[in-house]
């Protein structure tokens, strides 16, 4: 189709409305980064967005508020049952969790250690509604991920006499995701944060994260990775706001 | 199917935009209060649209938000427009909630997240969220007929493709289409502004 034809598709390929050939036809033409198109589908994204506007009154309790900010604060306040809302929940995550153990236990070269990873996050899961929300998002994020033939593993740690160990996915596209075991939480007033180390120029930041009780972290940064001009994914111990610039020797270093 | 006016929310200037986005990718709480304080009745109110089932819209905006903040770093200040991507991210978790539980084992359409990477959303028209905005998307739709009205519910709080549509209300799937074709130019002649 010429671009004349597919800008009658912008607004459906924003809903989502269009059959599978007909938004494998724009998709790809988008990729090629068309002058025309690319634009269009943006001011098509603010047209449909503005249907939600339309969407009937309906006020959400005032413990949503709470709810929401517990989830980012550093300390979350402890939470009451959510009824339906958490079986719900629940249920998400545990079909996610046996996903994520199947996919595991057929990989070649995995370890016991990222089953009993999984179990204790499955354990986890059992705890508050606010950590089942979360465990969903990372879960299938890192799923979406790892299960890509173009995604490049690194391993690190391994032969370093001192933790911690793990994994690195990287894809081109989706970004990078990391499980690392035996990393101390941060200390107080202080947070992990990711890099992108460039073969040229200053590192960069690729999201801030902290590990559990159990020394394991689960980290993603959903941004696109240049293959060529990576040389390591790297993290360091920082300030818990964060900084644009490291500030401290990596803890973890996995070369490209 | 008639639509109603959904809320009010207070509007907010280029720069108090930028200072939000520039709070949450400090991940400041407070950035993220003021986030939740300024949509979170919308996003609601959308989410409880698309799955009828207020545990499950509370679960979903909670998520929504939780999305946003782990991904805010990746957000322009300059020329993101957060809210156009929060809509985004919350329509896509209610709507595929809702083909999960109707049992549509391709309800990972957004899996993938590629609609919704906070890039996507960069020198766009500013989605406007407040009570006049409102009032002109109502205004809007009301001058679509009931058969134009319905495709785009379908579409967008139901997330239905086309040739779904067609089989849903038993139509010609070219009848559907000349039905969207007319509501999406509608819509634009209402509402589109220059880019």
């Amino acid at each position: 189709m010429s671009c004349e034809e597919l800008r009658e598709l912008y607004e459906l390929y924003v809903l989502g409305a269009l059959d599978p050939a007909e938004r494998r036809e724009l998709d790809e033409h988008l990729g090629r980064n068309c002058p025309q198109c690319a634009p269009g589908v943006r001011q098509a994204r603010g047209l449909v967005g503005q249907i939600a506007l339309a969407a009937p009154a309906a006020e959400p309790p005032e413990r949503l508020r709470r709810r929401v900010l517990a989830a980012v604060s550093p300390d979350p306040e402890p939470r009451a049952s959510a009824g339906w809302g958490l079986t719900h929940a629940w249920a998400t995550a545990a079909l996610l969790m046996f996903i994520a153990v199947v996919w595991y236990a057929n990989k070649e070269r995995q370890t016991a250690a990222d089953l009993a990873a999984l179990n204790f996050r499955l354990e986890q899961a059992r705890t508050t509604n606010t950590e089942l929300t979360a465990q969903n998002r990372v879960l299938s994020e890192a799923l979406a991920l790892v299960n890509l033939p173009e995604s490049r593993q690194l391993v690190f740690g391994t032969t370093d006499p001192a933790p911690p160990r793990g994994r690195i996915w990287v894809h081109p596209e989706r970004g990078v995701l990391l499980l690392a075991s035996r990393l101390p939480a941060a200390r107080a007033g202080r947070i992990y944060e990711m890099w992108v180390i460039p073969k040229s120029g200053p590192p960069a930041p690729a999201g801030l994260f902290n590990s559990d009780a159990r020394g394991e972290a689960t980290h993603v940064f959903p941004q696109p990775v240049n293959f060529g001009a990576v040389a390591a994914i790297a993290v360091t111990e920082e300030p818990a706001a964060g900084v644009p610039a490291p500030t401290s020797t990596p803890l973890i270093v996995a070369k490209f | 199917m008639l639509l109603t006016l959904a809320w009010a929310a207070q509007p907010a200037s280029a720069a108090d935009d930028r200072a939000l986005i520039d709070g949450l990718r400090r991940r400041d709480p407070e950035a993220m209060a003021r986030l939740y304080d300024q949509f979170g009745r919308v996003v609601y109110a959308l989410i409880h649209r698309i799955v009828q089932n207020p545990g499950v819209a509370e679960d979903l905006v909670q998520e929504t938000f939780l999305r946003v903040w782990n991904q805010a770093q990746a957000l322009d200040p300059e020329r993101g427009s957060v809210a156009a991507w929060l809509l985004t991210v919350a329509r896509h978790r209610a709507i595929d909630w809702r083909r999960s539980a109707d049992g549509k084992r391709d309800s990972s359409r957004w899996e993938t997240y590629e609609d919704e990477r906070p890039g996507n959303f960069v020198d766009m028209e500013k989605v406007l969220v407040d009570a006049d905005q409102a009032r002109r998307v109502r205004e809007a739709l009301s001058k679509l007929n009931e058969k134009q009205r319905g495709v785009i519910e379908l579409a967008y709080f139901e997330g239905l493709t086309q040739t779904e549509m067609s089989a849903r209300l038993g139509e010609p799937l070219g009848t559907v289409k000349t039905w969207v074709r007319a509501a999406l130019k509608c819509l634009r002649e209402e509402l589109s502004v220059e880019p």
